[in-house]
């Protein structure tokens, strides 16, 4: 296990009454890639100001690198941030933008030519030095933000929502091209999102965040498989969540359905079904159910219906096949399910 | 095509006027100083003029005023735009409010006032003589100009500067403080370049507004400056004298160059456009002691500011004032001597409304068709509407005695420059680039879909004429109707010139002419007071306006 580089101990924030971050613990370890995950005004936003200094917490610590850095300014943390606007200076060149850091740091003209260019080269904009902000594209501003943070090697990179403002395709390309920097500088990286499937291919680590609570940490793929409230579980996917009674591996919801062959530590007030896991062809003896079809989405890949089951509109996602029969509403259809794959809270 | 028809009409009607009352009154000014006593074409005037002594002096001191009054201007405003734009200060609803004072009143209007107050025999001397035994000559000779001048005019800056300074998205000074900047250097690497913009705005328009000032140095007794010279020569000698012209023009180039300089002092970087969020700096908190030096700094300059107001007052209600801090006693007979000769005030009224009734009609086409038509040439009706900004109104008064003197009236036979309607005009040109403003304001926040899915349920564009846009654009409309009245009512450098009876004379010309006789000062004050009133109502009127209409906006955001 790697060395904790930020060490997160019982922050709170609040302006007025306005509680924004509720006793929140985190530790993120040297070279993670680690996501701020959650709708707006959960907080993330918030913890990634802090962490860089620019808010205040009113109790709880916060150790940079083993130091204790909650009183200080923001321009003695060596933290980098990325700002969601980029913040590129209109009044100066890509090449100044990049250099100001370091002429900050006082650091011998020489040295700092070599290092700028060094850096435009990375992010592969050395062309473009003489260029002014508002002359570049979006993608083109985003890579000079980049380099202008990393140019002065801060012990870690923040980033604050980098790739909202671009469009789709660029979005794609520019969260390969993050990792890869990430991965090849080995600098320990947080990423605020509220986007899932971002956070999902891009972290190592996540942290789901919720009206200023941490719901869950974690790797994605365990939070996606066992999630650990019902805010999570809809957060990172969709999900089927039905309400009821688990007794002796016997599921009822509040409107009778009932599910048997739960595991036999199965406890709690609801089961979670993924709409994936719900099957419209029978196979290994499932527990079948009928129902109607209410609504039915082709998404290409996959056709996702609703499907009312004992008046629970169940989502349910199949995988399109081109001899496939897609099922009109109002159809009466069976809907499978395996007991093995049911999660409960 | 009923609408093309008239609006195509409507068009060429807006050109012909702007030509016959802008363009050739200006042409005329450029093209009689180029001529000699027998109509040949010369360089002549422009050499005499540059090999009188008293010229040069002339020249130098506009210029000379000019200057130190933006840098006089620029002390008072660069803190108050600062303590906005920093910190939490309840005083900034204060210093936001004191960007209308220039706009209430005109510097020319307590110039005389302010002699009373800050000259070498006035209250502020006195006082200081007889604590300290020593007196600061704020009013002596071209200090009094650059005293009174920036008083009125530095909230041009600082209106500029504080818009400038708020639209600095945070992120600009977070980021640098990020890579470790921090303090003074941060300031001025960071957001002192993202200012410039708003603070080379307002100082050029305060150089501009002082270098054209025909008003506060006569009223202050001082001759020997640009535009003063200008209108003594035409006054004095006649309407062929060149040098009158020559100055015009040397008026005009000089604003000209100044909008111009400004233009590349900002290499034409519009900042704004980058800085997405905007919201302003960091603001922090006053410690105890610097909040009691910003409200001292507050008090002191809003005590300058309305020290011409509070003066002005003074000499309308003081019997004799002279040698002494206040008054010696007060009365009510100089109000009775103003409303005696009301008829000045009802000149005004009348002037005033029809020019702006003139005003929003002219403006609403011109912004409709620019905005909403195709029509070749366009875009010059809007360009040549808003020259009338730049062009002095002494030039344009000038150019409009020249050009309209050799004609007559039909039915009495006097010159078509003497004539009471050519005031209306006059400050109908002068004034309709605020107008304009208002309306293109108005007119850009209206979605065309608006008018496009009337006209896809089938209404005539008449109809939407009436049914969608003139019931959206009344309030911007009236906004800009009460602009350019009350900004009228005190406008004296272009109508000096076309004054012909007194019967005939406006608000402004009374106030000049009443305040350049001692026993005429407290009628003159009197008048003075009449036209700030008037102003000051028309301003707030404009603002309820304004206000009301983003309310009604609301609803609007959403759609557009």
């Amino acid at each position: 296990m790697q060395d904790p580089i930020i060490q997160i101990k019982n922050i709170n924030v609040s302006y007025g009454t306005n509680h924004v971050l509720k006793d929140v613990n985190l530790t993120i370890h040297n070279k993670d890639f680690y996501t701020f995950l959650g709708p707006s005004g959960c907080g993330k936003t918030t913890l990634l100001r802090l962490i860089a200094g620019f808010e205040k917490s009113q109790s709880g610590e916060l150790y940079i690198a083993g130091q204790e850095v909650s009183n200080s300014n923001p321009w003695e943390r060596d933290v980098g941030m990325v700002f969601q606007n980029y913040a590129l200076w209109p009044h100066m060149t890509v090449y100044k933008n990049v250099s100001f850091g370091l002429e900050e740091k006082k650091i011998p003209k020489d040295e700092i030519d070599q290092r700028v260019k060094e850096i435009l080269a990375l992010v592969d904009l050395q062309d473009l030095s003489k260029r002014y902000p508002y002359q570049l594209s979006g993608g083109q501003q985003q890579r000079v933000a980049l380099a202008r943070t990393l140019v002065v090697k801060p012990k870690v990179l923040l980033l604050d929502e980098p790739l909202s403002n671009l469009d789709a395709k660029l979005r794609v390309q520019m969260r390969k091209e993050l990792l890869d920097l990430h991965n090849q500088l080995g600098i320990t990286t947080i990423f605020v999102t509220h986007d899932q499937e971002e956070a999902n291919a891009m972290s190592t680590n996540l942290a789901i965040f919720n009206e200023g609570v941490v719901q869950q940490m974690g790797k994605p793929v365990d939070l996606y498989n066992n999630p650990a409230n019902t805010f999570v579980a809809n957060f990172l996917g969709t999900t089927n969540v039905l309400e009821g009674t688990i007794a002796n591996t016997v599921f009822t919801s509040n409107q009778g359905l009932v599910i048997q062959g739960l595991a036999s530590d199965a406890k709690g007030s609801s089961v979670l079904l993924r709409p994936q896991n719900l099957y419209l062809e029978q196979k290994d003896n499932l527990q079948a159910f009928s129902g109607i079809v209410e609504h039915q989405e082709f998404l290409g890949n996959i056709v996702r219906y609703i499907v009312n089951v004992n008046n629970h509109a169940l989502v349910v996602d199949t995988l399109h096949e081109i001899d496939k029969a897609i099922h009109a509403p109002q159809a009466e259809i069976q809907i499978y399910l395996d007991p093995a794959k049911i999660k409960f809270l | 095509m009923f609408k093309n028809l008239f609006l195509k009409s409507t068009a060429v009607f807006i050109g012909l006027f702007l030509l016959i009352f802008l363009a050739v009154p200006i042409f005329q000014v450029f093209y009689v100083s180029f001529l000699d006593q027998n109509g040949h074409f010369t360089f002549l005037n422009f050499y005499d003029f540059f090999q009188s002594a008293l010229f040069i002096e002339s020249f130098y001191n506009s210029f000379y005023v000019a200057a130190m009054s933006v840098v006089v201007a620029s002390i008072f405003a660069i803190p108050l735009a600062y303590f906005t734009a920093r910190f939490n200060f309840r005083g900034s609803v204060l210093i936001q409010s004191l960007g209308f004072i220039p706009l209430i009143m005109p510097p020319f209007v307590g110039a005389v006032a302010m002699k009373l107050l800050f000259g070498s025999n006035g209250s502020i001397n006195l006082l200081l003589d007889d604590w300290f035994g020593f007196k600061i000559p704020f009013m002596e000779g071209l200090n009094g100009v650059i005293f009174v001048e920036s008083i009125h005019y530095f909230p041009f800056i600082l209106i500029n500067l504080i818009t400038s300074l708020n639209n600095i998205d945070r992120t600009m000074e977070e980021s640098a403080q990020s890579l470790g900047s921090k303090g003074f250097k941060l300031f001025r690497r960071i957001v002192l370049p993202l200012s410039m913009p708003g603070y080379v705005a307002g100082a050029s328009l305060v150089f501009l507004k002082v270098f054209d000032d025909l008003g506060t140095p006569l009223l202050l007794d001082v001759n020997t400056m640009l535009a003063p010279q200008a209108y003594l020569r035409i006054s004095s000698i006649g309407i062929n004298d060149p040098m009158g012209y020559v100055i015009g023009v040397i008026l005009v180039l000089t604003s000209i160059a100044a909008v111009w300089v400004a233009k590349l002092a900002l290499g034409g970087k519009d900042y704004s456009m980058l800085q997405k969020g905007g919201g302003g700096m960091v603001k922090r908190n006053f410690l105890p002691h610097q909040k009691v030096f910003a409200y001292a700094v507050v008090f002191f300059i809003l005590f300058l500011v309305l020290s011409p107001h509070i003066a002005l007052t003074l000499l309308s209600f003081g019997t004799i004032w002279s040698f002494s801090v206040l008054p010696d006693a007060y009365t009510f007979s100089h109000y009775k001597a103003v409303f005696d000769n009301s008829v000045f005030i009802k000149n005004t009224l009348l002037y005033c409304s029809i020019a702006a009734f003139i005003d929003i009609v002219l403006a609403f086409f011109i912004s409709y068709i620019v905005l909403r038509t195709k029509f070749v040439g366009r875009q010059l009706l809007d360009y040549i509407a808003m020259s009338a900004l730049a062009i002095p109104g002494l030039v344009l008064g000038i150019g409009y005695l020249r050009t309209f003197y050799s004609i007559n009236l039909p039915w009495n036979d006097k010159p078509l420059a003497s004539w009471w309607f050519m005031i209306v005009i006059i400050l109908a040109v002068r004034r309709l680039p605020y107008a304009l403003r208002a309306c293109n304001a108005v007119l850009m926040q209206i979605s065309k879909y608006l008018e496009e899915s009337a006209e896809s349920l089938g209404a005539k564009k008449t109809t939407i004429f009436r049914k969608i846009l003139i019931p959206l654009m009344t309030g911007g409309l009236l906004a800009g109707f009460v602009t350019s009245f009350s900004t009228a009512t005190v406008e004296l450098s272009a109508t000096i010139m076309l004054v012909s009876t007194e019967t005939d004379a406006p608000l402004a010309y009374a106030i000049y002419s009443y305040m350049q006789t001692a026993a005429g000062r407290g009628p003159g004050a009197g008048f003075g007071v009449i036209g700030v009133l008037i102003v000051a109502a028309g301003t707030y009127l404009s603002q309820l306006i304004i206000e009301k209409n983003y309310k009604q906006r609301g609803m609007e955001a959403k759609i557009d």
